[in-house]
């Protein structure tokens, strides 16, 4: 009897041993994850893939890199134009090619040392070096050499060519030429953009040297990244968050107010919405469509022009697509009013040509439309019931034109492709029922997974792809230059050489105007031709906290985390007293006194009114 | 014990390799890659992307890099050994010292001069599962290393309450069977079944989180963020569990030794205790296994609905990304899971059921 027994104190040690280790590994794991809410939560939607600048290509990579790192410029928060970010000042030459920049002697990286020419050339280097592999390299191919520089490869994956060779230069410490293959009007505004974001050189030497096989990672650990933004990453989670606290040493550190920002990394846009109305998170950038029209109302739900469109590309090189008749009455019958006001519904414009709606000193030009046509105009003149009637009627006589409809030739079916989503399908529903009704076309719907949706329009192995397009920078040439002959974005078969040679003499004009009106030439070309069918302009889908100031929309849809703040009670009723009747006033937690910076701070001591910290609301 | 032991070790090895394999290849069939986007890359950029991750090379290399120990990033297959004195070596130029993998015997250092360029996989085989596509600041390693130590805590939490639950209710129904008590728990353990996990957790959060607010509707960090996805995940569980129990309660209680038990005037809860309870769950401790495996790995939709960072989410985006190495890295770890706790419970059944012997098995 004696055995068992022990036995059985034997096995019920063990499971008591088991259950307290499990016990103390719960603890652990929760005790490793506690952490103090931020001064403000923001939910990023995903994991970033690096916080390497030069290597990144995703708008959740941005959010994270523009609050830690700094580029020669920075944007207005507003309007997107260029300000002094590490370059206090610059000279450009009279034909728009020479760009001289002189850097702020007070810039500072994190790890004390100044910010200099050299680092951007240093930079700009390993960018620009084939084995660096950075995705967005064409971004900096405007510079002199800088496209062979990247793209001819010696058999060891070197470029052939030095760095001599581009047109890039420390004129001394605080002096960086860069000289342009052509003018590029909006450069200012790629030297704001993270992948021209400088990075530190000893950073990453030092990490070569104490990991010569792990560096690749190494030098991006929290503890040892060197960055020169005005917040720095204390601390990083997969999948779960990046903690950003504020950089001390960034040389407008003074106009910082926020002292720690939390970035999520919650995929779940219902999540993501929860945690926001429970008061856990300060900004999401998406919602669900279906809740949409219960959130139009609150003062904290105002989507704005963003700068992109949605469109369906359209195979041309399928014979019976080929005729531009045919691709005209398709686009011509679609409602979209339908799609807009019953799918995304959050005020998106029903849209008629390439370049997305918004942008200053461009007129977006429309494809032709039935007689009485008023191309991209608000309401009902543009999209309403009897112009669309019109345009519908228009698309049967097109289509009987290329000998297709009752009658005739039947058209062959067609099917229209996308990648899965709810949305998408109901977009698609929408259009193969008008073209069913309006034109007798048979369309079948089908989806596939992203990356293989991807490989499929790539292969041209489609008939109508639904599509994309968000603008890198603000200028109508981030749209345009798609869709010339064989560029590796284009993805219809199209090509035209008067389009071609359009978008090239843009490259080199230095007059606004005159550019301006070969881009819109281009665009009259793209929207007669229609290798693609417009649908609609994009709206921003963010959801902000009312408290938080220094926030305010524009057409890219880019936060800058360095002119946040908290609004005090006082600050918060000015801005409500401006509210439309429309919008209703919703719970805004935070600090009800505020949280400014100490500039800030000094000029509200002054009494010189609300405070702007410098970004105009 | 020690004979099982080792025929279940070689046969891991064979599964493995079988499964690192076929996954290898099925991965590496599906059309996309890694770096497909919405933007299409320029030839040249995409060609030095493949270069860096050796993607151009044929597949049977990129499976035999992978497969590791060895380098094949220098050409032809291999590179040179040297082995030199670390005088020698220290007095070389730090770029050249920095090449190559190195292993020291006293005062030699031998030298693989096979790694040049970006890190080289170390190979499955030494470990290393290799640096991560999508999530480029991190190896494989480093991504389990911190979800599944969260995904073990909410699958601790869930496994508890689901035996504990699961324990009780199916003792209680075997106990008062035929009654309304074990007509109300059996259905509830119905429902449990029926309803998927992340129905339940939307109820929950609409009730805990939004109408009587006394937990958080979602995140990880404090012990209260587990209560909700953890009964959210185990409610399933703890249903089955329920009714295996109740089976195997019921099967024991009408066996002879019972019947003896009760002849010789115990009383009846100790009966059940210490006679029947220890029959009873033999069926559930078989269970266990693949449900701690399910709990652990199959919390993908509780992890999302609640935003918890464990390995949950990697099963299904590592696919979508094409993040070759991470989906092959939770596949691995599935493997490794299911198999190890398979063995423990084989091993368990040895204790609890003295007729079954395991070199018999």
């Amino acid at each position: 009897m004696a055995r068992p027994v022990r036995r059985l104190w034997w096995r019920q040690g063990l499971s008591l041993a088991l259950l307290g280790g499990l016990l103390f590994l719960v603890l652990r794991a929760i005790g490793a994850a506690r952490i103090e809410r931020a001064d403000v939560v923001f939910n990023n939607s995903t994991e970033i893939s690096t916080l390497d600048p030069a290597t990144v290509t995703g708008v959740p990579e941005g959010r994270i890199l523009r609050a830690i790192f700094e580029g020669l410029t920075i944007k207005d928060p507003l309007t997107l134009e260029a300000r002094p970010g590490m370059a206090e000042r610059w000279e450009v030459s009279a034909d728009g090619l020479v760009y001289t920049f002189h850097l702020r002697p007070d810039a500072l990286w994190t790890n004390g040392d100044p910010v200099t020419a050299h680092d951007f050339v240093y930079s700009w280097k390993r960018f620009l070096d084939p084995r660096t592999a950075a995705e967005y390299a064409y971004q900096l191919w405007y510079v002199v050499g800088a496209e062979t520089f990247s793209t001819q490869v010696g058999p060891d994956g070197a470029p052939l060519n030095g760095f001599d060779t581009v047109g890039i230069r420390a004129l001394d410490t605080l002096t960086l030429e860069v000289r342009l293959a052509a003018p590029t009007p909006f450069f200012l505004q790629l030297t704001a953009f993270y992948p021209l974001y400088p990075v530190n050189r000893r950073n990453i030497e030092e990490a070569q040297a104490a990991f010569p096989d792990t560096w690749q990672y190494e030098w991006l650990r929290p503890e040892r990244l060197v960055t020169n933004g005005p917040f720095v990453i204390k601390e990083r989670r997969v999948n779960d968050r990046i903690r950003l606290v504020k950089n001390t040493r960034y040389w407008a550190a003074d106009e910082v107010a926020l002292n720690t920002i939390d970035a999520l990394a919650i995929e779940s846009y219902l999540t993501g919405l929860n945690l926001y109305l429970s008061g856990e998170v300060d900004w999401i950038n998406l919602v669900p469509a279906s809740l949409v029209p219960r959130l139009l109302p609150r003062e904290d739900f105002d989507p704005t022009p963003y700068f992109g469109s949605y469109f369906y590309r359209v195979n041309t090189t399928k014979p019976h697509l080929a005729d531009k008749r045919v691709r005209r009455a398709l686009a011509l019958a679609i409602d979209r009013r339908a799609i807009t006001e019953k799918i995304v519904k959050s005020g998106q414009r029903p849209w008629y040509s390439f370049v997305p709606y918004g942008m200053e000193g461009y007129t977006a030009q429309s494809f032709a439309r039935a007689s009485s046509a008023q191309g991209n105009a608000d309401g009902d003149a543009g999209d309403g019931p009897a112009q669309l009637a019109a345009d519908q009627a228009e698309a049967v006589r097109l289509f009987a034109e290329a000998g297709y409809g009752p009658g005739a030739r039947p058209f062959p079916t067609i099917e229209l492709h996308y990648n899965t989503s709810e949305t998408h399908r109901d977009i698609a529903e929408v259009v193969a029922d008008t073209w069913k009704r309006v034109l007798g076309i048979d369309a079948k719907l089908l989806n596939q997974e992203w990356k293989v949706y991807l490989d499929t329009q790539s292969n041209l192995g489609y008939d109508v792809s639904r599509s994309a397009w968000i603008g890198d920078y603000l200028d109508p040439n981030t749209f345009l230059d798609m869709f010339v002959t064989g560029g590796e974005n284009n993805k219809t078969g199209w090509g035209n050489a008067e389009y071609d040679a359009l978008i090239r003499r843009s490259r080199f004009e230095v007059d606004p105007s005159a550019r301006r009106e070969l881009l819109e030439a281009a665009e009259r070309i793209l929207m007669d031709e229609l290798p693609i069918l417009p649908i609609y302009s994009y709206v921003t889908q963010n959801v902000v906290n009312p408290r938080l100031g220094g926030f305010p929309g524009n057409l890219l849809d880019e936060q800058f985390p360095r002119f946040w703040y908290w609004m005090d009670d006082e600050e918060l009723a000015a801005r409500r007293a401006a509210l439309p009747a429309d919008q209703t006033v919703v719970d805004a937690p935070g600090p009800r006194e505020g949280l400014y910076s100490p500039a800030q701070m000094r000029r509200r001591a002054a009494g010189s009114g609300a405070p702007t910290n410098g970004a105009p609301e | 014990m020690i004979p099982f032991l080792l025929r279940r070790l070689l046969w891991f090895a064979i599964t493995l390799l079988g499964v690192v394999t076929i996954s290898f290849f099925l991965m590496r069939a599906v059309r996309g890659g890694p770096f497909d986007g919405e933007r299409r890359l320029h030839p040249a950029i995409e060609a030095n992307l493949a270069a860096r991750y050796n993607l151009d090379w044929p597949l049977w290399r990129q499976y035999l890099q992978y497969l590791g120990p060895f380098n094949l990033r220098a050409d032809g297959i291999g590179g040179l050994l040297v082995v030199e004195d670390e005088a020698a070596r220290l007095a070389k130029p730090a770029r050249e010292q920095a090449q190559g993998s190195t292993v020291r015997f006293g005062s030699n250092v031998w030298t693989f001069t096979g790694d040049i360029g970006p890190r080289p996989f170390g190979g499955v085989l030494t470990g290393d599962l290799g640096p991560s596509f999508k999530y480029r600041d991190f190896t494989v390693n480093d991504i389990i290393g911190q979800s599944l130590p969260i995904s073990v805590a909410l699958g601790s939490v869930a496994l508890l309450w689901a035996l504990v639950l699961g324990l009780t209710a199916g003792i209680g129904s075997a106990l008062w069977r035929g009654t309304r008590v074990d007509l109300g728990l059996r259905l509830v353990a119905t429902l449990g079944i029926a309803l998927p996990n992340f129905v339940i957790a939307a109820f929950l959060i609409l009730l805990f989180a939004f109408l009587v607010p006394v937990l958080p509707v979602a995140g990880w960090g404090r012990a209260e963020h587990m209560i909700l996805p953890g009964f959210a995940l185990g409610a399933p569980f703890a249903a089955y569990i329920a009714r295996l129990t109740r089976t195997g309660m019921l099967e024991v209680l009408s066996q002879d030794h019972i019947r003896t038990a009760r002849a010789k005037g115990l009383p009846e809860w100790l009966i059940l205790l210490r006679h029947a309870l220890k029959g009873g769950v033999l069926p559930v401790v078989s269970y266990l296994g693949p449900a701690t495996a399910g709990i652990l790995t199959g919390s993908l939709v509780i992890e999302r609905l609640f935003g918890i960072p464990g390995t949950g989410s990697h099963f299904v985006n590592s696919a979508l990304n094409r993040d070759y190495t991470l989906s092959m890295g939770v596949t691995i770890l599935y493997t490794v899971l299911v198999y190890t706790l398979n063995t423990l419970v084989d091993l368990a059944y040895t204790l609890l059921d003295p007729r079954i012997r395991l070199e018999e098995s």
